[in-house]
């Protein structure tokens, strides 16, 4: 419906920036909080978990070239019920930016601004981001592109100046099992750093080469296994499991370990900063979706207009998240509902197109059998 | 629509707002004392550098406005953070402590214990993780103060900090920073240990290392076990160490033909030497031998040669060298077993962290046991090789 057009690597940066701002935000003190030890088993049985959507998510993806899962909805489901079952997908969407600009904020007013409180620099996080999707798509996918050129090398230099601090024993055992995570909620709160290829679902139509996305979705799924996986041992490998648990960002604290260098005196909070450019863009993303989405219910020419009700709507409601414990605790819980809700939504999808496919052959067949 | 979003994004500049402070309503806290209070519960000492008496200051006034180059007030309260409240009293100023480099406590602080301090100062915003944790039996104001000088002048806390960031090679020094001691705290894979300084004749020294069972000090280390717990812990090089000679052949004074009718030059093989040892490979085997039993054999490889140090005029043979290392690594062995013997069977405390080892063998029984209570029951054995590759010059 809107003529935009964003490849398929912009689409996997937008997921790496899902990563790298979750691995510095919340990911890591979600998943330290569910074991007693060894935290790489809840990471890797994320990554499958995740895994299941994100084939899914391929596979509707190329099943559908060109079309978005509101499209997809509405050709499958109908009008109606296709907006009611997406409704609450965007509701998500427009939701997450909220807690996790609180926990970013808190991240800055930690090390850097102590004074100010944090609910300001949630609204200075949550105004650039919506001025970003406010210029569309395109602006948001560009920004994301260039923030992440400076991310990078920026934090290989830095991962790589505190390798000095890790002793390999800290990180084990890596053979015994604490299964108990199953049972907490940190655990499903922690997928949702996996869930960043749920953007590619609403802007596929912008995406001209649909059937081959599946490689940069799963591509990138192991990509970002990599790079928590490096993090997650570079936390425990420095402050331990015990120390590592009782913090909500351990990655934070890892990297207030590093030592001066030369003329930097507090060369970690230069890192922390640098994690607010890739939660930006992410939060820009799940905006400017979102705002897509509703453009399209609504067949708006522009969905500008969403983005600037979503930003007021937001402003009135940040007290909800002001207390940090909320703003983490709705986060834990918004994002099982989002991946569960994900798949179940592409499980349908698969299934009703392929009934559709199947019901158009049978219809095909007797007509050929009445010709013959 | 324009406007209203400028309008948005001046919000920005309200973050300068509110951590504005004005440099002269800052005291620059370098180093944080904390002791045990006289009239309330804690005290804290904080080193205050005066920005005007600093070599940076390039407006300088009249020097009786000027005040002393360092402020170390003993702030008193009943919590750290009332301590703090109560020194705006004497002092209207914002302790910022985004410079803090150390952060040194006093021994009988130290003896009640330290975890406290060192949470306090982790979870204080400003205060950098990487500072580094000390102990001293001294009069904290007089180490911050100009009663505590270098040679060539530095005065105050500064001396240790600058000696410590620049130092990170010196066997003798247990550095530790602020994060490590809290997790060695919080996991008990070993023990805390950091550097003891004391104020002797207005001079800073480096008196070894102080020890801790859980969070309180139990005794102290001199500085030549600190040295070889430092090389053994964390393979620290160069590592200096000396022992006595005696050559094989007999050694004492023998006249060296060629040197026939010069002054009677020394040639005493059989004397106190000094290795420098380049290289150290340390490995652990921990063992589990029955439930909450383990034994431990740490193994300890160095190669060295003797130290410029030594006596130039004396001519070892490859038989000295290799008698040499024999009784190196007889001599090291000694000592090792006697550092055990004071820290695990006197101290009950790991400074080697074996713990560290034994956890990952039976994590649930890891998590079962007080590994300080356990510690001081299990046997460790030393094997220790040392080869002597010649001398250096």
């Amino acid at each position: 419906m809107y003529k935009e057009e964003i490849s398929m690597i912009q689409i996997g940066l937008l997921m790496a920036s899902f990563f790298v701002s979750g691995a510095g935000l919340y990911y890591h003190g979600y998943l330290l909080q569910t074991v007693n030890y060894n935290p790489f088993a809840p990471l890797f049985s994320g990554a499958v978990i995740a895994l299941i959507p994100t084939v899914l998510a391929s596979l509707i993806c190329a099943k559908f070239p060109r079309d978005n899962i509101i499209g997809i909805a509405r050709q499958l489901l109908g009008r109606p019920v296709g907006i009611l079952i997406t409704a609450p997908l965007v509701f998500i969407h427009f939701a997450l930016p909220l807690p996790i600009f609180r926990i970013a904020a808190e991240l800055i007013t930690d090390v850097h601004l102590t004074n100010t409180p944090p609910i300001v620099l949630m609204l200075i996080l949550l105004t650039i981001s919506s001025w970003i999707a406010l210029m569309g798509t395109e602006v948001v996918t560009r920004t994301n592109d260039e923030h992440l050129v400076i991310i990078f090398p920026l934090t290989a230099i830095m991962f790589f100046l505190s390798t000095s601090d890790i002793d390999p024993n800290l990180a084990r055992p890596l053979t015994q099992f604490d299964f108990s995570y199953w049972m907490r909620p940190e655990f499903y709160g922690s997928l949702s750093v996996f869930f960043g290829f749920g953007l590619a679902l609403f802007l596929n139509d912008a995406i001209s080469h649909s059937q081959k996305l599946y490689r940069i979705l799963i591509g990138l799924t192991f990509l970002g296994l990599l790079y928590l996986l490096v993090t997650l041992y570079l936390i425990i490998g420095t402050l331990g499991m015990e120390m590592a648990s009782s913090f909500d960002q351990p990655l934070k604290v890892k990297m207030t370990t590093l030592r001066e260098m030369v003329f930097f005196q507090r060369v970690d909070i230069l890192l922390i900063l640098l994690w607010m450019f890739p939660t930006i863009t992410a939060m820009s993303g799940l905006i400017v979706t979102g705002a897509r989405a509703v453009g399209q219910w609504l067949h708006l020419e522009n969905y500008r207009t969403v983005v600037l009700a979503y930003f007021i709507t937001a402003l009135a409601l940040r007290s909800s998240v002001e207390p940090f414990q909320n703003a983490r605790n709705f986060l834990m819980y918004l994002s099982p509902l989002w991946g569960g809700l994900m798949t179940l939504l592409l499980l349908l999808f698969l299934i009703l197109s392929v009934m559709k496919k199947r019901y158009a052959l049978s219809q095909k067949e007797p007509r050929r059998r009445n010709n013959g | 629509m324009g406007r209203i979003l400028v309008l948005c994004l001046l919000v920005g500049i309200l973050t300068g707002c509110y951590d504005q402070s004005p440099i002269e309503r800052r005291a620059l806290v370098m180093v944080i004392g904390f002791d045990k209070g006289e009239e309330k519960a804690v005290a804290i000492i904080p080193d205050i550098h005066n920005p005007k008496q600093s070599d940076a200051n390039t407006q300088v006034g009249p020097q009786a406005t000027a005040g002393p180059a360092i402020l170390a007030p003993r702030l008193e309260g009943d919590t750290i953070e009332d301590a703090i409240e109560s020194g705006k009293k004497r002092l209207p100023r914002i302790l910022d402590f985004g410079l803090t480099g150390a952060i040194v406590i006093s021994e009988r602080a130290a003896r009640d214990g330290i975890f406290p301090f060192l949470s306090w100062s982790l979870f204080q915003p400003t205060v950098r993780n990487n500072a580094f944790v000390m102990v001293t039996p001294s009069d904290l104001q007089s180490l911050f103060t100009e009663k505590a000088k270098t040679v060539e002048g530095t005065q105050g806390g500064n001396v240790i900090v600058s000696q410590l960031v620049s130092d990170t090679k010196s066997a003798g020094i247990a550095r530790v920073h602020l994060w490590e001691a809290y997790r060695t705290y919080l996991d008990r894979t070993g023990c805390i240990t950091t550097p003891y300084i004391r104020l002797v004749d207005g001079k800073v020294s480096y008196d070894g290392a102080a020890v801790f069972h859980y969070d309180k000090m139990v005794g102290r280390v001199d500085s030549k076990e600190t040295a070889l717990m430092m090389m053994v812990l964390v393979e620290r090089t160069p590592y200096l160490y000396t022992f006595h000679f005696d050559s094989p052949d007999g050694g004492g004074q023998k006249t060296d033909p060629q040197t026939k009718g010069q002054a009677n030059r020394r040639n005493d093989k059989s004397s106190n030497v000094t290795l420098r040892v380049q290289t150290v490979k340390r490995t652990y085997q921990v063992e589990r031998v029955g439930p909450k039993q383990y034994s431990v054999i740490i193994k300890v490889d160095m190669d060295g040669m003797l130290s410029d140090a030594n006596p130039p005029q004396v001519r070892y043979s490859t038989e000295d060298f290799e008698a040499m290392g024999e009784q190196a690594t007889e001599a090291m062995h000694r000592d090792l077993e006697a550092l055990m013997n004071k820290t695990q069977k006197q101290m009950g405390a790991d400074v080697f962290h074996i713990g560290r080892y034994v956890r990952p063998i039976d994590i649930e029984e890891w998590r079962s046991m007080d590994w300080h209570e356990v510690f001081p029951t299990i046997p460790v054995e030393f094997e220790v090789k040392v080869r002597i590759l010649g001398a250096t010059r």
